[in-house]
């Protein structure tokens, strides 16, 4: 469920992204507190070993098909929720560097997606009640479960949320959820299984390293309801500035209802947005370039929509002619300035 | 999704070779280059959703890149295609619910949402490789020094270090146990979930092992719980220029439709 | 430190699980000897390796680097004189380039720029790995591994140099390449190893530990003939020493 560039607004990728940056600056400062140095390198190479045990496939009991780990659980298990939060954020931004797994600006929302809600929701409040400082089999699997079931519908819900604010896709909130919630919820089950059979193997060779993750200074009482709270402004900032942004860009809503009323015409109103859209929309059918969005939120597209040249019926015809031309000079670009590629050796 | 071993292997080889090319554009600042990506991704995705001829002129900055910088336009193109799934499955959507008729084009009505979805799919294209670009000249050792120049928390960047450099070592461990699997276990690719168990256990248990020598190795020499690097770079004014000059360019092509202008103003000294 | 004595007295050790891997350890190791430290797996080389530095420190015995006591007021000085090269490079050579890891130590030690620069330089000149400077190490031989794990500890200019197996996994030129480079430090050097014929061209004097236990100390020549005592170590006599089969 990596978020792609593509799907969100800049508004959403920037107030998902101050708050992961939050989260990493609050967990970073977490585990240098704790002291304990040995972690650093640990969280470095259990990152890599993430990677790794993604190769490791295994049958899903009564399907024919094969899953593997997502990590964001298993991590928090092992490490602690702030080391884990800070390893599957580097995870994520190796997979989004490297294979363009997630844009980088989507890096946000896909770091708080799958680390918050395994970090700081599934394990502290699901997993560790369950499972208990003595854990037993049945006891590990029904916390693993649970926490994975959680920690993936809370991330898929808000791959939803993020998707639906954005207002580029325009896929209607219920349906997007109807389709999003139940396939994660299998996705979810399978995690659930696959980090209990790890979690048990690990218990009992090393029983200590899942102890250490578990008491250690790492999640006090105090921490949770640190977290807690910065969970709760996080959401009031992010609410505050969706909301702020969906009144001044009222897309979702309105355009629905500018849609569906049928009034896209020429006949509408006169006033505001919706005439100046169906002008713009009548002449220059075919370069939509400045719809109402962006008429309402920002002076700088205002003027720019002044600028707009004085369309006529060639409208269409320049754009087509210019889009021809602003291709063939990106091309053109490429020749003059190409390099030899570089041949990549093999060592 | 899950990746093979031979392509990451592949990846992060083809990529660490070219971050290590010596063109122009691989001499600017990390600092500067990466500035100019988000710029970029930013302008890209704050485009109006219906906008696709508007979008065009971004590709001369990839083309500029991937040709300065001597980069394989093929694996480049191979490698967003790979990821497209996702966006594709959204956006697809778009069509079904956004009917609203746009344009005519001899009989055939062109909607809103089609326009859309196309626009999602060259935003998506645009994107992924401004970001393949940035590490293609970069690489992520220069990356992360500049994450760290530019303040973000040092555990967090040397982790991404660590996570970079052992990557390989433990691909290679997970590759050797798998092989080691199949010999003994015939006719069956699968593992079930208790084999998983004791293989992921099993190299879980050798990361934690190998994360104790290397902590080791590291006290040995001094280590007291920060990790020093030099830091050599230093912005000079050709990457400043670079900086603005995109920067410019970018913001110029957000706010003007500059196909459009272009095609008018060249139709017009014809007619 | 005029005189670099190594030496430990009384040392054992037991792990938290109740394994005794080190049991009543004594020698001492003056300036400029060049000592091999052999045994069977688990005799419990790599744990006596571990006082050497102070990354163990025992409840019972000591250790003395030079005139100091190994406590948390030297430690990070004795860390700087015991330069310690682990097994598997891999480990050893932790940061992204070659450059950096050899850099580690002296920033480590609060060096200027100026001065850390010249130290890498320095010690990767006498491993004969400058130009590998900018190399991620995943890139580099095994041979190269060694080499440059070397300078990560050269560059922090240590007067003892401890090693584990530095010819473990090296193919017969990288190995002998590196007898040849350790031949002519003149560092007092500590080697724990099974390579007895290594230890036979570098280490005049050789202690053999067999659980836990010193078993041996002297002039390696002599131990390395002595069949049975090997025999009793789970050692053998290295081939060198051995009677040629053909030539009798």
């Amino acid at each position: 469920m990596h978020m792609a560039d593509a799907l969100i607004s800049p508004a959403v990728g920037g107030t998902m992204w101050a708050a992961s940056a939050a989260l990493i600056g609050y967990s970073a400062k977490k585990v240098r507190e704790d002291a304990d140095e040995q972690k650093i390198p640990l969280m470095g190479v259990v990152g890599a070993f993430i990677f790794a045990a993604q190769m490791i496939n295994f049958s899903i009991p009564g399907t024919g098909s094969s899953g593997h780990i997502g990590g964001g659980l298993i991590l928090a298990i092992l490490l602690g929720p702030y080391a884990a939060f800070l390893t599957i954020s580097s995870v994520l931004a190796v997979q989004a560097l490297f294979f363009a797994d997630g844009g980088l600006l989507a890096l946000g929302c896909n770091i708080f997606n799958m680390g918050f809600f395994p970090a700081f929701l599934a394990y502290p409040f699901i997993y560790k009640p369950i499972a208990g400082s003595k854990p037993t089999k049945r006891s590990i699997i029904t916390a693993s479960i649970v926490a994975a079931v959680v920690a993936l519908q809370a991330g898929a819900f808000s791959v939803v949320i993020e998707t639906f604010s954005s207002g580029i896709s325009e896929l209607p909130f219920g349906k997007f959820m109807l389709f999003m919630q139940p396939i994660h919820l299998g996705i979810g089950i399978v995690e659930g299984l696959a980090t209990a059979a790890l979690v048990m193997f690990i218990w009992k060779a090393r029983p200590e390293i899942i102890n250490a993750a578990f008491k250690g200074g790492t999640f006090g009482k105090v921490s949770i309801k640190k977290v807690l709270i910065t969970f709760i402004i996080m959401i009031a900032i992010t609410g505050g500035i969706f909301s702020w942004f969906a009144s001044s860009h009222p897309d979702g809503l309105e355009w629905s209802i500018f849609k569906t009323s049928g009034t896209g015409e020429l006949t509408t109103p006169a006033k505001g947005v919706h005439s100046k859209l169906s002008v713009i929309q009548k002449r220059s059918a075919f370069l939509p370039g400045y719809s109402f969005k962006q008429d309402k939120s920002s002076d700088i597209s205002e003027t720019s929509d002044e600028k707009w040249p004085n369309i006529n019926a060639g409208t269409t015809v320049s754009g087509i002619f210019g889009a021809a031309l602003t291709l063939i000079f990106a091309v053109l670009i490429g020749i003059i300035l190409k390099r030899r590629p570089q041949k990549i050796e093999n060592q | 999704m899950s990746i093979s071993t031979e392509t990451i292997k592949l990846e992060i080889h083809a990529l660490d070779v070219l971050s290590r090319g010596n063109s122009r554009i691989h001499r600017i600042d990390a600092r500067i280059q990466l500035f100019v990506t988000v710029v970029f991704v930013l302008s890209v995705m704050s485009m109006s959703r219906y906008d696709i001829i508007a979008l065009f002129p971004f590709f001369i900055y990839i083309t500029a890149i991937i040709a300065i910088g001597g980069l394989p336009v093929i694996s480049l193109i191979k490698k967003a295609l790979l990821m497209s799934p996702f966006a594709i499955m959204i956006g697809i959507f778009n069509p079904f619910f956004d009917k609203t008729p746009y344009l005519n084009v001899y009989g055939l009505n062109i909607t809103g949402g089609w326009l859309s979805f196309i626009s999602i799919i060259l935003r998506f294209f645009l994107t992924v490789e401004a970001g393949l670009i940035l590490i293609s000249v970069t690489g992520m050792y220069r990356i992360c020094k500049a994450l760290r120049q530019l303040g973000l928390p040092e555990v967090f960047v040397t982790q991404i270090l660590f996570l970079y450099r052992y990557l390989f070592v433990l691909i290679e461990e997970g590759t050797g146990m798998i092989r080691a699997k199949e010999l003994r276990v015939f006719n069956k690719r699968q593992n079930n979930l208790k084999l998983f168990g004791r293989m992921a256990g099993s190299l879980f248990l050798r990361t934690f092992n190998r994360a104790q020598r290397i902590y080791q190795a590291m006290v040995a020499r001094g280590y007291k719980g920060e990790i020093k690097m030099l830091e050599n770079s230093k912005i000079n004014s050709v990457d400043i220029m670079y900086g603005i000059g995109w920067t410019m360019f970018f913001l110029a092509v957000r706010f003007y439709n500059i196909p459009v202008l272009m095609g008018s103003a060249v139709l017009k000294v014809f007619q | 430190m005029s005189h670099h004595i190594v030496e430990a007295r009384n040392l054992s050790y037991t792990y938290p699980d109740g394994t005794r891997v080190l049991k009543d350890i004594s020698f001492k190791i003056t300036h400029g000897e060049s000592v091999a430290v052999v045994g069977a797996n688990g005799a419990g080389k790599s744990t006596l390796l571990l006082h050497l530095n102070g990354y163990l420190s025992s409840s019972k015995g000591e250790v003395l680097i030079g005139d100091y006591q190994i406590n948390k007021d030297t430690i990070q000085n004795i860390r700087r004189t015991v330069g310690m090269v682990f097994q598997n490079p891999d480990d050893q050579l932790f940061m992204p380039t070659v450059f950096d890891d050899v850099a580690f130590g002296p920033l480590n030690l609060g060096f200027s720029k100026q001065e850390v620069e010249e130290r890498v330089n320095r010690s990767l000149e006498i491993v004969g790995a400058l130009k590998l400077k900018d190399r991620p190490p995943y890139k580099l031989s095994g041979g190269e591994k060694r080499a440059v794990s070397i300078a990560t500890v050269l560059s922090m200019s240590p007067d003892i140099l401890v090693m584990d197996e530095p010819t473990s996994n090296l193919d017969p030129k990288s190995r002998r390449s590196l007898i040849g480079l350790l031949k002519k430090f003149e560092h007092t050097k500590i080697i724990a190893t099974h390579d007895l014929d290594m230890a036979l061209d570098l280490c005049e004097r050789t202690i053999i530990i067999h659980e836990g236990k010193i078993t041996a100390d002297g002039l390696t020549e002599n131990l390395f003939r002595d069949k049975e005592l090997l025999f009793e170590n789970s050692l053998e006599i290295p081939l060198r020493l051995q009677a040629c089969p053909v030539c009798g």
